[in-house]
């Protein structure tokens, strides 16, 4: 029990300089491409405390709730998730979260974050059941939902590549990077201002941001239990998927709510009936 | 570095600007927008372009002020949080240029809201403009040092 | 003295209903049903502190009356059903009605040996339906008071008809308590032919064209199921020679037993509105609210599930049960989609039942033990949830003349204590850690490994939060700047709100212990290995396991920073209107940013027809998994 508070606590203090440092990453990796110099890797730690420190400006009072539960909740599915907890039960909490963030967005009457609120709705739509269905074909392979139990059977790769590729597209629509960048119209495009994020801002603004990045990890460190035998490798892969994810985000074109929900639909229940057969044909 | 020193050179590290055509004739516009482009690269400093005043930390607005837009502008800064920097680029939005005696217009847009740095030039070019919005996240750092100051006052 | 109670618990509801049948004064009559109400809820009690279960009572002083009295009412009741069909020239009810006219009386006649058989079986689960029906049914009972006063004031009624209103409600659980008490089938199809009765006077209630209409649908789908009912019942006499409930679940072989299943598990599914019936549950929503909550969605749509439950142990492991899973499963998706595409409250909340009713019929096709006690939670957390939800509703209505959800912008400043509590209600539906979805948890895990069943249910999951969220985003929009006004809410309307929610919220806090007394003694009962355990607020199986504390405790703290961070920012904050490109925005005026209905891609009506005929597909299937 102590060990399991000790390692809550390390996890959760941890994940959000990773997932700074790697925004700091995609950051630079992404002007690396465009041809730019881009800012240091610490930006987004700079970026993240100056909100904090700005002066709060409110619409309402339930964006403040929303903003607060949308971080805690990302932070507790971390440490369930650094003490091994069930897998459906991350998801579940994850998404109580996100269904706050959403509503907050909607609760501010500005019609751009409406529009955002409404977008990121179609995006949860469109990977939360990808993520159900990963922890169903992990299931298939492992008998369990447990993630101690999961991490036993070292190499998942080769048991899911397919459902390895559908995690990468979640984590691409979970970023909002290109091309389902839809809900809050990342880089300088502004056609919806901000989308979701309009009108939360300051220190609310900064929360959000510490929320994603923990979210980030999350998806992250699902795609290392994939290789869990030699987590440094499992490490390793999800580390290439993300700067994949980068790679795309600057070579496509933004598409639109439709594409995305019939895209992502159609690849992830294919994938995951073909992987699941696979799984059964391979034993 | 103390935590107070950090969150110091944070606002001056990282300034995210909102930018606001005041019916300008788009040439200012145009100049900004090339700062961020490869070449002069505004995000090696921070500097972020957010169309949102709630998120901004410095607003730069080109173009003149008249009538019509003042409501506009004045809403924008009153949406900004504090501690915030207003950058006026270009002739028109510092003086008014050459409308100025138009029957529409104001003048420079200090007749509706304070400025903290004007950048001349009819277009101002983006080296000015970069170094203005420079000199605009010194001026955010300083503010937010005041800010500080002023709650502590009034506890 | 027992099996006495447990007949007073049938009885007493329907004499006190008839005698407000012919109580015109009205605070005589609101006085009288007040203490019949706590009579019902105290009965109800009792039998759970008393009743040594699972046991058969029987009571050979009453029972030939009983019996007999119930073979006239089964007539008594046809013919009326035929002389109401007549009237209102629904040609389908009288069809069905004759239907079941004419094999039961063959079957009464000839076929049936007089023998005694016991009068009760009483379990857990007749238990939990029992304090459901009770408590739940109390409470909308009570919402009533305060809800039929405006209804009629509003619609102009006059003279009163709320005597026949709370007559048939209360006779009405009183027959809810004879399905799920009794242990002669007989008995049963009779209770649960006066429920189909009753739901049709209820919704048409207001006696208008459309009323009438919807409620002659309701009756002919419904008989449709009195008349498989009787069939699986005839059915199994001729192959088992019972009509014992108790002897029927203890047939070990079990040849002939399938087909008989099916026509019960139809029966079930025309009860529980599931895919090509749905459209009865959802023209049904015109009857008054408290119907709609009571009827349709926490106790008489429960009844199909109840009666699946009950007979769930005949057909475990056999391929009709996967079909039924597949089937409920995809009931579960369809209208959850059909759902999406709606912007009235009242027939998102139909859809959205219909969508858990069948979930639980996923579950309980699914048949393991697990997935019996996660369908068992299901049914008392939708219960309690959805009553609430739909009697938010109900007021929101009154109030603002509109159950469109678009119309419920900013209603967090016109009545803060109903949307306070419709958001809670809802959230108790959609997010973790409240039952509904500890118990979704549990039918995802169990279902993990029926890929197509586990499949549609994630995809229902991510649809279900979607309408969900939206409506929470409706519900709590506003400014500072936006106008407040406060409320006045008639005490009996919010006694059973505030009741409703304290129910839901520490029943769901609560889960490991009604999990422990009332669930697991009821798996135990079915003679299944328990899989799922609990123990203080951690559910778990061998594969995964639930903690609730954890989310509690989050939410807890969400609540207590947010709350400190707003008393701070108090001072120092600014309160700005909205970004709206840096125009003033001016509430009410101007423009209005809907939802996404995404109606390219749904609409309602094609969609309806082509998940009919899938499901009706489905069903031929089922009956092609009991034939094999
Ligand atoms: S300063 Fe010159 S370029 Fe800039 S807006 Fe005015 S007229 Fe145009």
């Amino acid at each position: 029990m102590m060990r399991e508070i000790i390692i809550f606590v390390i996890a959760i203090a941890l994940a959000p300089f990773i997932g700074g440092f790697l925004n700091g990453i995609d950051r630079k990796l992404t002007a690396f491409i465009q041809g730019r110099y881009g800012p240091p890797v610490w930006q987004p730690f700079y970026d993240v405390i100056k909100l904090l420190y700005k002066q709060k400006i409110l619409v309402n009072d339930f964006q403040v709730f929303s903003a607060y539960i949308y971080l805690l909740t990302a932070i507790l599915s971390i440490g369930l998730f650094a003490i091994k907890a069930d897998l459906l039960m991350i998801l579940f909490v994850m998404s109580v979260g996100l269904a706050f963030y959403i509503a907050g967005a909607l609760s501010t009457k500005s019609p751009y974050s409406q529009v955002g609120a409404q977008r990121e709705l179609m995006q949860m739509l469109a990977y939360e059941p990808m993520l159900i269905f990963f922890a169903i074909a992990v299931y298939n392979v492992t008998g369990s939902f447990n993630l101690g139990q999961i991490m036993k059977h070292g190499r998942l790769l080769f048991d899911l590549p397919l459902m390895f590729i559908l995690l990468g597209l979640v984590l691409t629509i979970k970023l909002k990077k290109s091309p389902f960048d839809l809900s809050t119209s990342e880089h300088a495009h502004q056609e919806l201002v901000r989308g979701i994020l309009t009108d939360y801002s300051g220190p609310y603004l900064a929360l959000i941001h510490i929320a994603d990045w923990y979210e980030m990890i999350l998806i992250l460190a699902m795609i290392a239990i994939l290789w869990s035998q030699n987590l440094l490798i499992g490490v390793l892969i999800a580390l290439a998927t993300f700067f994949v994810d980068i790679v795309i985000d600057n070579i496509t074109a933004r598409m639109t709510v439709k594409w995305m929900l019939a895209f992502s639909w159609s690849i992830s229940i294919l994938f995951t009936i073909i992987n699941i057969a696979y799984i059964y044909f391979r034993r | 570095m103390g935590l107070k020193e950090f969150i110091e050179k944070s606002f001056k590290k990282s300034p995210w600007v909102l930018h606001y055509n005041c019916s300008s004739c788009n040439g200012c516009d145009i100049e900004i927008l090339a700062c961020m482009t490869p070449l002069y690269d505004m995000e090696r400093f921070g500097m972020v372009n957010v169309g949102n005043p709630k998120h901004a930390d410095i607003l730069v607005v080109t173009g003149t002020v008249n009538t019509k837009n003042k409501e506009v502008l004045k809403n924008i800064y009153d949406q900004m949080p504090d501690p915030k920097v207003v950058v006026a680029v270009g002739v028109c939005a510092a003086t008014g240029g050459v409308f100025r005696e138009a029957y529409n217009v104001l003048g420079g847009i200090d007749k509706v809201i304070p400025v903290d740095v004007y950048v001349p030039g009819c277009p101002a070019k983006p080296e000015a403009i970069i170094d203005g919005l420079y000199k605009a996240a010194e001026i955010l750092k300083e503010k937010y040092e005041k800010m500080g100051k002023a709650e502590e006052v009034l506890k | 003295m027992q099996s006495n109670l447990l007949l007073l618990s049938i009885l007493f509801p329907m004499v006190a209903g008839i005698i407000v049948f012919f109580l015109r004064q009205p605070s005589v009559r609101k006085g009288f049903i007040g203490v019949s109400l706590s009579v019902i809820v105290l009965l109800s009690l009792i039998i759970l502190g008393s009743l040594k279960v699972p046991d058969v009572f029987n009571s050979p002083t009453y029972y030939n009356g009983m019996d007999i009295a119930i073979k006239i009412g089964d007539f008594v009741l046809l013919l009326y059903v035929l002389y109401i069909s007549f009237k209102i020239k629904e040609w389908r009810a009288t069809f069905f009605a004759v239907l079941q006219l004419v094999p039961l009386i063959y079957f009464e006649f000839f076929m049936l040996k007089e023998e005694e058989v016991a009068v009760f079986l009483v379990d857990e689960l007749s238990i939990i339906m029992n304090l459901i029906i009770s408590i739940v049914g109390s409470l909308i009972a009570l919402y009533a008071f305060g809800y039929m006063d405006h209804h009629e004031e509003e619609k102009h009624v006059s003279p009163t008809r709320q005597p026949r209103f709370f007559a048939i409600i209360l006779v009405f659980l009183g027959a809810m308590n004879g399905v799920v008490f009794s242990n002669n089938l007989m008995w049963m199809y009779f209770f649960w032919e006066v429920t189909t009765l009753s739901s049709f006077l209820l919704i048409g209630h207001d006696q208008t064209e459309e009323t009438i209409k919807n409620a002659a649908r309701a009756l002919w789908i419904n008989m449709m199921g009195g008349f498989a009912l009787l069939l699986g019942i005839i059915f199994i006499y001729t192959n088992y020679n019972t009509v014992s409930l108790v002897d029927v679940l203890s047939i070990k072989e079990s040849a002939y037993i399938l087909l008989p299943m099916f026509f019960i598990a139809f029966a079930a599914f025309t009860k529980s509105a599931q895919m090509p019936f749905q459209s009865w549950l959802l023209g049904a929503m015109v009857a008054p609210t408290p119907v709609s909550a009571l009827l349709h969605s926490s106790t008489m749509v429960k009844a199909g599930i109840y009666i699946l439950l009950r007979f769930s142990p005949l057909f475990r492991g056999t391929m009709l049960s996967d079909f039924i899973a597949v089937y409920g499963a995809f009931t579960f998706l369809a209208t959850a989609f059909l759902a999406i595409s709606q912007s009235n409250a009242k027939r998102i909340l139909a859809y959205s039942t219909v969508s858990n009713l069948g979930l639980m019929i996923a579950s309980i096709g699914i048949n393991t033990s697990s997935a019996i006690a996660a369908a068992i939670l299901l049914l008392i957390f939708h219960a309690i949830s959805k009553a609430l939800l739909f009697l938010c509703v109900g007021t929101i209505e009154q109030h603002i003349g509109s159950r469109d959800i678009e119309d419920m912008k900013g209603l967090i400043n016109k009545m803060p204590i109903t949307a306070a509590i419709t958001f809670i209600g809802i959230l108790t539906l959609m997010a973790a850690p409240f039952g509904m979805l500890v118990s979704k948890w549990l039918i995802l895990e169990v279902a993990a490994n029926q890929i197509a069943v586990s499949v549609v249910l994630a995809i229902g999951s991510a649809l279900t939060a979607l309408y969900y969220t939206r409506w929470i985003g409706n519900l709590l929009s506003g400014t500072y700047f936006s106008k407040r006004s406060e409320e006045h809410m008639n005490v009996n309307i919010g006694i059973s709100l505030y009741s409703l929610t304290v129910l839901a919220i520490v029943l769901s806090f609560m889960i490991s212990s009604l999990y422990n007394m009332l669930v697991m003694p009821q798996i135990l009962t079915m003679k299944m290995d328990v899989a799922l355990k609990a123990a203080k607020g951690y559910l778990y199986t061998t594969s995964g396991g639930f903690m609730i504390y954890p989310i509690f405790i989050t939410i807890g703290l969400a609540i207590v920073l947010s709350l400190t961070s707003i008393r701070k920012a108090a001072k120092t904050a600014v309160k700005v209107s909205p970004y709206n490109a840096g125009l003033n925005y001016i509430e009410d005026k101007g423009f209005d940013v809907k939802n996404y209905y995404l109606t390219t891609f749904v609409t309602e009506e094609t969609l309806t027809k082509y998940f009919n005929y899938i499901s009706i597909a489905l069903i031929v299937v089922i009956l092609g998994g009991a034939i094999l």
